[in-house]
């Protein structure tokens, strides 16, 4: 006999209150989609939320001492970040709401007012966002994937913080000749970039692993980014080039996805962010060494940790003759790169960089600097 | 990796798109056309550059497979099919996510019109779905595996 468990009730009853509650009712909203379907697993005292159940559930079956250990780290995680971010409970209310249903538009096959009022026609609620005439965010039922917008290529369904990269190098890009999108597949990023090209001079989209550059390539066929050309390197080995602009969005501990994805915390620990910081380290040397004198990096990564950004980026400052200017975008808001952490004090000029906690504008976490080779 | 676009294959291609489809190719004048090696028939409109082609595994994007005649991709008809003036295909409502799907279709005799059997662009009202093969009064569908879907919501 199937039945919904207590944890499953008390997550489809209420999210609005749960930060009230503090982190231990946090990620519950998947709950109500998904009860849980053994009531000893709903009357394991060690496992609040019914998410982490579930989750480790898979992994792990009915182990009890795993799911205690998983409901360790979503405090510690959660915990972790009390002292950094400006609204606290703000930030844990956000983390227990699954992120919004966002698109943007294809400026290179589709006029944005006539996809819109399109989707609008067809009885979709569509919400512009703020900081990008060509960004939306639909209601939260609506399978986007499998709309006539989708199947022409007209709409991309991405997630919002996602597309900041090419947004705060917006300038940057369509004064660029050449432009290296460092890490590309699966093509986000490097379609938008085409897009505030509008196609003209040359992206070369890079990735190490042949699988994804499949990925990258049907994006780019299908969302008609003409001046892309693809590329199958390890950054470290990419050979000797330069850019104007270049876009890193580093592999990366994917904590900031929490929203979307609450599986990362099953193996997150600040050591697992830790290992990321050293690849990325060598990644950024390497995406800044491809610029052109007075080239703009942009790194970024859709992680919240201060290893996996400022403290990358501070590396950068202290190994290459670079300087940091604001990331910014009108009608988005960013909070300063953290000026410390763990003890660990960061160079001035990492206060520029642009740190994203998912209250501010209800997107993922996420992280994005604009470097410039002096 | 890509290679330039042999003069024969790219006659082949510019005379294809203007005869049969009525197509300016001038739009194609910013752009550059390259075969991949690694698929040698397949025929990418990508940027003028001097990147190094050896150095790409691929690029642009996807507009034509030659062989013993041109068949324009589902890409260029999307990504160009505004400026596409002949051999177009007008489905009816009901016919749309079957042809998004990957199905193919009986067209009424007046939906044939003065299109010529072979390859031509469907479209749906104002939008470009594809590249269909018009053989009497079918329309076999040449949507990629990959691209089709099962509309929800549309």
């Amino acid at each position: 006999m199937k039945t919904s468990s207590p944890s499953a009730e008390r997550g489809s009853s209420s999210f609005e209150g749960a930060a009230e509650r503090g982190i231990g009712r946090a990620f519950s909203w998947r709950a109500a989609r998904a009860p849980a379907e053994d009531p000893a697993e709903a009357a394991c005292p060690a496992v609040p939320f019914c998410l982490y159940c579930r989750a480790v559930e898979n992994l792990a079956g009915h182990d009890r001492t795993r799911r205690a250990a998983a409901a360790g780290v979503a405090e510690r995680f959660a915990a972790r970040y009390r002292g950094a971010v400006d609204d606290y409970p703000a930030f844990l209310a956000t983390l227990t709401r699954p992120p919004r249903n966002t698109f943007r538009v294809n400026t290179l096959k589709a006029d944005v007012g006539a996809t819109v009022a399109r989707l609008r026609a067809i009885g979709l609620t569509i919400t512009p966002l703020p900081w990008f005439e060509a960004a939306f965010a639909a209601d939260p039922h609506i399978n986007l994937a499998a709309t006539l917008e989708r199947f022409l290529g007209t709409i991309y369904i991405q997630e919002a913080a996602s597309m900041l990269p090419p947004l705060v190098a917006a300038g940057e890009l369509r004064g660029a000749r050449t432009v290296l999108d460092a890490c590309a597949a699966p093509g986000s990023k490097t379609t938008l970039a085409a897009a505030i090209m509008a196609n003209r001079n040359v992206i070369v989209a890079n990735d190490r692993s042949y699988g994804r550059i499949r990925a990258l390539q049907f994006n780019v066929h299908k969302f008609g980014a003409i001046n892309t050309l693809i590329t199958n390197y390890e950054l470290q080995l990419f050979p000797k080039a330069s850019f104007d602009t270049v876009l890193l969005d580093a592999p990366c501990s994917s904590s900031g996805t929490v929203r979307k994805s609450p599986k990362v915390l099953e193996t997150w620990t600040s050591a697992v962010s830790a290992g990321y910081a050293e690849r990325q380290k060598d990644l950024i040397l390497r995406a800044f060494d491809l610029l052109h004198p007075g080239g703009t990096l942009v790194y970024s990564t859709c992680s919240l940790a201060p290893e996996e950004n400022e403290g990358v980026v501070d590396f950068l400052l202290r190994s290459r003759p670079a300087e940091t200017v604001p990331a910014a975008l009108p009608g988005f808001r960013f909070a300063p790169g953290l000026a410390e952490w763990e003890g660990r004090r960061y160079l001035a000029p990492v206060a520029r960089c642009g740190r994203v906690w998912p209250h501010a504008n209800d997107t993922d976490g996420f992280f994005v600097a604009k470097v410039v080779r002096c | 990796m890509l290679t330039p676009c042999p003069d024969e294959i790219r006659r082949q291609l510019l005379a294809c798109l203007a005869e049969r489809f009525g197509f300016d190719t001038a739009l194609l004048e910013p752009y550059e056309l390259y075969l991949s090696e690694s698929a040698r028939q397949k025929i990418f409109l990508g940027p003028k550059t001097d990147f190094p082609l050896a150095r790409t595994d691929t690029g642009g994007v996807l507009i034509a497979r030659a062989g013993a005649t041109i068949k324009p991709a589902t890409s260029f008809f999307q990504l160009f099919g505004r400026h596409v003036t002949r051999n177009i295909i007008h489905l009816e409502r009901g016919q749309v996510a079957p042809f998004c799907s990957g199905s193919d279709l009986e067209l009424a005799e007046n939906q044939i019109g003065g299109a010529e059997r072979g390859f031509v662009m469907v479209v749906w009202e104002e939008h470009c779905l594809g590249c269909g093969l018009l053989k009497g009064r079918t329309l076999e569908n040449q949507i990629p595996k990959a691209n089709r879907l099962t509309l929800e919501q549309w």
